[in-house]
């Protein structure tokens, strides 16, 4: 079971590496400005779901929870391939926009579920 | 006859209150008026770099983003969400509710010194109703419901022992003062400690984009380059060369070594950071076990307590001289 450090970590670690990436990210958008566009969407809606898995508290947890920690964590690895073998800018881009989803979802599910509590 | 009882009474459930040092009482409250207010100026300036992340973000974005366009004309501000800026909003509210409660935990204790010095009957009871107010509020934020909030002092909590002589009422009060500061260092020290991966974490982030903008600023050519050398050519004892500005304006390599320069200078921030609230966690530690040895009327180590205090001022950076 995922804890409120584990959900906030895994959002965290989401941004910083996309910060760490930002740079070669954009260099792979060769110039195109409708892709750098994205790029700094994605960096932006990454940096917005850690300030607010900062800003709650998520303490509890759940199936629905669960299942969304691990389709976080899947879009994470996702991701992460996706740099490591340097695909191709569009493809990369769905790999993000699948990560930003998958992390606003955990949160969005952590924070119900606190309440609920 | 029947005060006299009354005395003893109350004197039993103060666990011997006639005794309670008002030396030891000023000592405690002075050295945690310190503690607290070093922790809320390390707070404060957290809140102040939040506040000036965003101008930060949209200068390195817009830069970064704009020497990538294949066609410049289409450079554009790359601008903050209005959903991140609220974000932002939130966490500053969020850190100077931790800053709030760190100064009426300092407040607390001048008016504990207070009333060990001067005898100021009634000075603490409003002082010890805002700190458990505050600290409430932070605490809620941090771990909502999760049941640890400290009580509202009684009515008249602190002005206990109606019936006492002036010099034991003074005792009594003393005691109960630092029973409820204690309450508040403990809930303070946990919410503090809760937040620790946190605070960590999103100190790292604030040093990283500040960097970036050091290094979008460097390559833009806005900033002078060689000043920002110059800390480390002074602790080396030496002086920068006149051509040191345009070699590195220049120099491919020598543009590497000042950037992994600056970075180190980050890093070093971000683990100063980490010390410094390592060191409040400890000395709020410190101050709980004072409080308690006060109390049951041992002797508090306040030398030990002072040593955890000298800690946090050694890692808190020199203020910058004007034109630095």
């Amino acid at each position: 079971m995922s804890t409120h450090e584990d959900r906030f970590a895994l959002a965290a670690q989401a941004y910083s590496d996309a910060w760490n990436a930002r740079k070669a990210d954009r260099k792979a958008c060769g110039g195109d400005a409708t892709r750098l566009k994205a790029i700094n969407d994605n960096l932006d809606g990454l940096h917005t779901e850690m300030l607010r898995a900062a800003n709650a508290w998520l303490g509890e947890t759940g199936p629905d929870v669960e299942a969304a920690f691990k389709a976080a964590g899947d879009a994470k690895a996702a991701v992460d391939k996706a740099r490591q073998d340097a695909v191709d800018i569009v493809t990369r881009l769905g790999a993000f926009a699948d990560l930003l989803s998958g992390v606003k979802t955990l949160i969005d599910k952590a924070q119900k579920a606190t309440a609920e509590a | 006859m029947r005060g006299a009882l009354i005395v003893a009474g109350v004197c039993v459930g103060l666990v011997g209150c006639a005794s309670v040092p008002r030396d030891q009482a000023a000592q405690l409250a002075k050295s945690g008026a310190e503690a607290s207010d070093l922790a809320a100026a390390d707070v404060r300036d957290l809140s102040g770099r939040l506040d000036r992340q965003e101008e930060l973000m949209a200068f390195t974005a817009t830069w970064e983003t704009c020497i990538e366009l294949s066609n410049p004309a289409e450079c554009q501000p790359v601008e903050q969400s209005d959903a991140n800026a609220r974000q932002v909003d939130q966490l500053v509210q969020a850190i100077n509710l931790r800053a709030a409660a760190l100064t009426a935990l300092a407040d607390a204790y001048r008016a504990l010194g207070q009333e060990a010095e001067y005898d100021a009957e009634g000075a603490m009871e409003a002082v010890v109703g805002r700190l458990t107010t505050s600290v409430n509020a932070y605490a809620d934020v941090i771990q909502p419901g999760t049941g640890s909030l400290i009580s509202a002092p009684a009515g008249g909590a602190v002005n206990m022992g109606a019936g006492l002589l002036a010099r034991d009422r003074q005792r009594a009060r003393l005691r109960e003062g630092s029973v409820r500061i204690r309450q508040a260092v403990v809930l303070l020290r946990q919410s503090l400690g809760a937040e620790v991966s946190l605070f960590n974490r999103l100190s790292a982030s604030f040093a990283e984009q500040e960097g970036a903008a050091v290094e979008a600023l460097y390559d833009a050519g806005l900033i002078s380059r060689a000043p920002l050398l110059q800390p480390m050519a002074q602790s080396l004892g030496l002086t920068l060369t006149m051509e040191a500005e345009q070699i590195l304006a220049t120099n491919p390599s020598a543009r590497g070594a000042a950037v992994a320069f600056l970075r180190g200078q980050a890093n070093d921030r971000v683990r100063q950071q980490a010390a410094r609230y390592d060191a409040i966690l400890k000395t709020l530690s410190k101050l709980e076990a004072a409080h308690a040895d006060f109390e049951t009327l041992g002797a508090a180590d306040i030398a030990d307590l002072n040593r955890a205090i000298a800690e946090i001022t050694a890692l808190i950076p020199a203020p910058k001289e004007a034109g630095q």
